[in-house]
């Protein structure tokens, strides 16, 4: 093994066989997406399809649109949320000494373990009783709240990298901890925060199981609309197609953007990159 | 209400017409909804564009303003069994698959059509109009409950070309069945092809196809349903092991070797793309999806086809399965009038046969018996004749239903898969069942 | 690049000194905490109550207690059993497949780590596991189709018999796992890079100053380097398998048989498609109780691993 600036010439073949593996059953999707029905499941295939072919995106999106509106709304509505109710505690938990500290850390980690399914039937009886079913607002406090235990316990990998000196400085000028928090600690975490952002943001997104449940016709969100696809009688596989495309634009702009943080981000900050 | 104006009307509409031939008077039967929503909640099945299509006429109408939103099977009976239970007013009008409607009327989420249509002529309801097979599956006890606008049959399809090439007639017989499936099978003569593809898929599509075929078997899954059974409900003991009922699983597992590879996990569409990619020469399909077939843009074998009845055991009748998807008011719609309305036009005989004109499903005689609809439709014939032998308790109904169809499709397919023999599957099945309907105190 | 599980585990600061107004602290934690605990401690103890009854969630009114019935049935329940084994071993399989290709995959990506198309070649890589789950089950539908998937088309066009990938009941689970796999590999693979990455280079020199093969370097450096990042991920997608749905939701619903049965798809149709809550929700809180527990025990393994 050659550890230079110079790989073994089998390397870069080996790493776009690699890739080939990952992307192409995604990519056949894609090509799928600009054939008809017919084209979808012909043999021999159609490897490259006609790209002008756009109808099942103008049919899709002609009738789903506004459900793609939602998706996005509750998507950055949880993101939020959940980075507000989040960051300060993360903060809190890395710079505050108390009794419990550790237990409570462990205990807000140990509530990710709750199975979306378990929660499913109790969140549906509570939204039902304050009438808060079938609204965005309902996704929103959900996702953001599932989605706290990754947030804190993430964040808290971050701020641990402030160093000490920097916030006893700030301490010894007279700042309160809100103003520590606020004119120090985030402004050094920006880019870890931005990570922990944009994960939060991609669970929500692709969130099926409860939005299935708790969405009627309001609320519905695109993911619901992919599931719709699939009836007992038939399954609309160019609209599934084109559908799934469009569900992956985020997700993929986002790995592209920021795979650097991938690491930490999707080991709940055990692992650093 | 409109009393007056309705008996008018209503007179005028007697005195200008025998059913089809004149137009009805809308405008002076509806009233106007301005602004008002229809919302309509219903499966994503391809009759929803001939309702979308419909609808601007009925905006124009009544200047009411209709939406229709398509859901999945699962995700469609889990919303409107939840928005019943929470009284939600959201949609008006709910499509609903005519087994559900046992567990709609036990929870209370329909106002009976029966109920409100007594100021409504009934040339426009036309109830005797539908096909009794379906019709008795809007009904639940003596009451009818919604309009069963949405009928679908089975029927067997077969490629045309290739029996014809062969020299064979479709099959009539369970028997015949197995030997043109065992002919077509790795046929030199007949290359890319195999004999038929059935619905062996765990679950569902297994437990359904066992209520498919079981009566034609000349089985029956309880004791007191069986093809023109007075009171289906009466003694709901069960029968999944019977001779019959074994025999026709035991079908079920032979005809695997005459279906194309990974016939096992076969659902519904897998089967109905296998056929209109021509990869195989038989299936039975809902009649629902018969159109596609001629559609190039879907089916490979768009004119090579024909339709045949279900066939059935020696020395018994074809009993061909009956499902479909029936219209029904919500109880907690909060727009009651504009949704009636929708309702009895859309369901009407003359706005029924210009939706089936547009894609929908027949489920009326009268257009069954129409030239214009046997034309644009060619295999109306066969599936007027399937629909008149079909039986409507063909499936339980009850709340139960899907718990029911997934248990016994469980053991069906484990008995096609050969993890079990047909007789030990249905024993399992037969015992599961018979604690599933005790446990709810369905018997004794 | 670094890593370090030490530095996770809270605690392990020296005791901080400027303690101040509680009253401003509380403000920092309290929002989370409380919107935690109502949304996943009421729940919880919802679901642990409605497990003691026989009820459907459409007619609420008519509850019946059953004491601790349903989770007796629960253990009679051949499909429930065999859904806790099945998930079992597609854990097991899916961790072992990740492992290694993860491994194969690391090795490949850290020697090409100061190219550029490497770094391309990379991103692209690490994208299936980003993606909608419903979807991924959805593309693997399509691919392997038996008749008309592509799959199937391109080893019967090398001369070879199409596997029944989804519908033979022994293959069915190994292919719901393959699935998994090919999903998460990437993941297992970036843990990896990041563990080889944090070799000190001199380690590399000496070995190969020694004219070590290259499994003497595996074992010698690079294991031990990796061992502890790969533990935390396989914590990790022990507990995500446990809640492993989506898949087998739109690919084989389970089937054939109860082959490929997994246990939060046992719950969903318990609690979502029949509405027998109680049942249900006995189901759920098994599922919980087994999460628990592994967590519990991996974590306690952790600050073990941690101490040496």
């Amino acid at each position: 093994m050659n550890r230079g600036t110079h790989p073994h010439r089998l390397a870069l073949p080996a790493g776009i066989l690699v890739a080939v593996a990952f992307v192409a059953p995604m990519a056949w999707m894609f090509l799928a997406s600009f054939k008809s029905i017919e084209g979808i499941f012909s043999l021999p295939p159609r490897w490259i399809p006609d790209f002008t072919y756009v109808d099942n995106y103008t049919k899709l999106l002609s009738q789903n649109w506004v459900f793609l509106v939602n998706s996005i709304i509750v998507t950055l509505g949880a993101t939020l949320l959940c980075m507000v109710l989040s960051l300060p505690a993360a903060f809190g938990l890395v710079n505050f000494k108390f009794r419990g500290r550790e237990f409570l850390a462990d205990w807000i980690l140990s509530t990710r373990m709750m199975p979306p399914i378990a929660a499913g039937v109790p969140l549906y009886i509570i939204f039902n009783t304050i009438g808060l079913l079938d609204t965005v607002w309902a996704l929103i406090v959900v996702y953001a709240g599932f989605n706290i235990p990754f947030a804190v316990w993430v964040s808290m990998s971050f701020f641990r990298r402030v160093p000490r000196e920097t916030i006893e400085a700030a301490m010894l000028e007279g700042c309160s901890w809100a103003q520590i928090f606020t004119k120090v600690a985030l402004p050094l975490t920006r880019s870890g925060i931005a990570t922990v952002a944009t994960f939060v943001f991609i669970f929500a997104w692709n969130e099926l199981l409860l939005a299935l449940f708790l969405t009627t016709r309001a609320a519905k969100t695109f993911p619901v609309v992919i599931s719709s696809f699939v009836t007992n009688s038939m399954t609309f596989w160019e609209m599934i197609a084109a559908s799934s495309v469009i569900q992956a634009i985020p997700p993929i702009i986002f790995t592209l953007l920021m795979q650097r943080h991938i690491v930490s981000g999707l080991t709940m900050g055990a692992v650093k990159d | 209400m409109k009393k007056i104006l309705l008996v008018a009307s209503a007179a005028a509409i007697s005195l200008a017409a025998s059913p089809g031939l004149a137009q009805t008077d809308w405008g002076s039967i509806l009233s106007k909804h301005d602004g008002e929503a229809v919302n309509i909640m219903s499966i994503q099945d391809p009759f929803i564009d001939a309702v979308r299509k419909m609808s601007p006429q009925f905006e124009a109408l009544t200047g009411a303003k209709v939406t229709t939103d398509g859901f999945g099977y699962d995700p469609l009976h889990q919303k409107e069994i939840l928005a019943c239970s929470q009284k939600d007013s959201q949609y008006d009008v709910l499509f609903i698959d005519g087994i559900w409607l046992g567990e709609f009327a036990d929870a209370g989420c329909i106002d009976p059509v029966q109920d409100i249509w007594s100021d409504t002529d009934p040339k426009i309801i036309a109830w005797d109009d539908y096909v009794e097979s379906f019709a008795g599956q809007a009904m639940w006890g003596d009451k009818k409950l919604c309009l069963p606008v949405a009928a679908y049959w089975q029927m067997v399809h077969y490629r045309k070309d290739l029996f014809d090439k062969a020299g064979l007639k479709p099959p009539t017989t369970l028997k015949e069945t197995m030997e043109d499936a065992k002919f077509f099978t790795n046929n030199k003569d007949f290359p890319g092809v195999t004999g038929y593809a059935m619905n062996d898929q765990r679950g569902a599509a297994a437990g359904q196809q066992y209520f498919e075929w079981v009566y034609s078997a000349g089985g029956k899954p309880w004791v007191s349903n069986f093809p023109g059974s007075p009171a289906a409900y009466a003694d709901q003991t069960p029968l999944l092991n019977s001779s019959e009922s074994v025999s026709i699983v035991q079908f079920m597992k032979d005809m695997v070797a005459y279906g194309p590879p990974g016939v096992e996990q076969f659902a519904w569409d897998e089967r109905y793309n296998a056929f209109a990619q021509g990869n195989v020469a038989m299936i039975n399909a809902w009649s629902v999806q018969t159109p596609g077939l001629n559609d190039p843009k879907i089916s490979k074998v768009a004119g090579k086809w024909d339709v045949a009845m279900m066939p059935h055991a020696e020395g018994k009748e074809s009993i061909p399965p009956v499902g479909g998807w029936i219209m029904c008011l919500n109880k907690y719609s909060t727009r009651k009038e504009a949704a009636w309305d929708f309702m009895r036009w859309y369901a009407s005989p003359e706005v029924h046969k210009a939706a089936v004109l547009a894609g929908a499903p027949p489920s009326r005689h009268s257009a069954f018996q129409d030239p214009e609809v046997q034309k644009a439709q060619p295999w109306v014939p066969t599936l007027y004749e399937a629909a008149k032998k079909a039986w409507m308790e063909g499936r339980p109904r009850h709340a139960l239903t899907f718990e029911m169809i997934d248990a016994i499709g469980l053991q069906v397919n484990r008995a096609i898969i050969g993890e079990a023999t047909a007789q030990e599957a249905m024993d399992k099945a037969n015992g599961d069942v018979t604690k599933l309907l005790k446990d709810a105190g369905y018997i004794k | 690049m670094r890593f370090s599980v030490v530095d996770s585990i809270p605690g392990s600061r020296p005791k901080s000194q400027w303690d101040r107004e509680s009253r401003e602290r509380l403000i920092f934690l309290t929002p989370a905490v409380a919107y935690l605990f109502l949304l996943t401690v009421f729940p919880f103890l919802y679901s642990l109550y409605l497990s003691l009854y026989q009820v459907k969630l459409t007619r609420m009114d008519r509850k019946v207690f059953v004491g601790f019935d349903n989770y007796a049935n629960l253990l009679t329940d051949s499909l429930f059993l065999h859904a806790c084994l099945n998930i079992g071993i597609i854990t097991g399989i899916s961790i072992v497949i990740e492992i290694i290709f993860g491994f194969l995959a690391a090795k490949i990506f850290f020697a090409l780590r100061f190219s550029r198309a490497g770094g391309i070649l990379r991103s692209l890589s690490i994208l299936p596991m980003m993606i909608t789950p419903i979807c991924i089950g959805l593309i693997f539908s399509y691919i392997l189709n038996p008749t008309l998937g592509i799959a199937n088309y391109l080893i019967k066009g090398a001369g070879l018999p199409p596997p029944g990938w989804l519908s033979d009941q022994t293959f069915a689970l190994f292919t719901i796992s393959l699935i998994n796999s090919w999903q998460w590999t990437p993941f297992m693979m970036l843990l990896m890079l990041a563990g080889l990455m944090s070799i000190p280079t001199e380690h590399y020199e000496a070995a190969e100053v020694e004219g070590a093969r290259w499994w003497h370097v595996a074992r010698a450096i690079e294991i031990p380097a990796i061992k502890s990042v790969v533990l935390v991920g396989v914590i990790l997608r022990v507990i995500d398998n446990l809640r492993f749905f989506d898949i087998v939701y739109v690919t084989t619903r389970g089937g054939p048989g109860a082959s490929t049965e997994v246990v939060t798809l046992f719950a969903y149709k318990q609690d979502y498609q029949y509405f027998q809550i109680g049942y249900g929700s006995a189901a759920a809180v098994v599922i919980l109780a087994m999460s628990i527990v592994i967590t519990t025990f991996a974590a306690g393994y952790l600050r073990r691993a941690e101490g040496e």
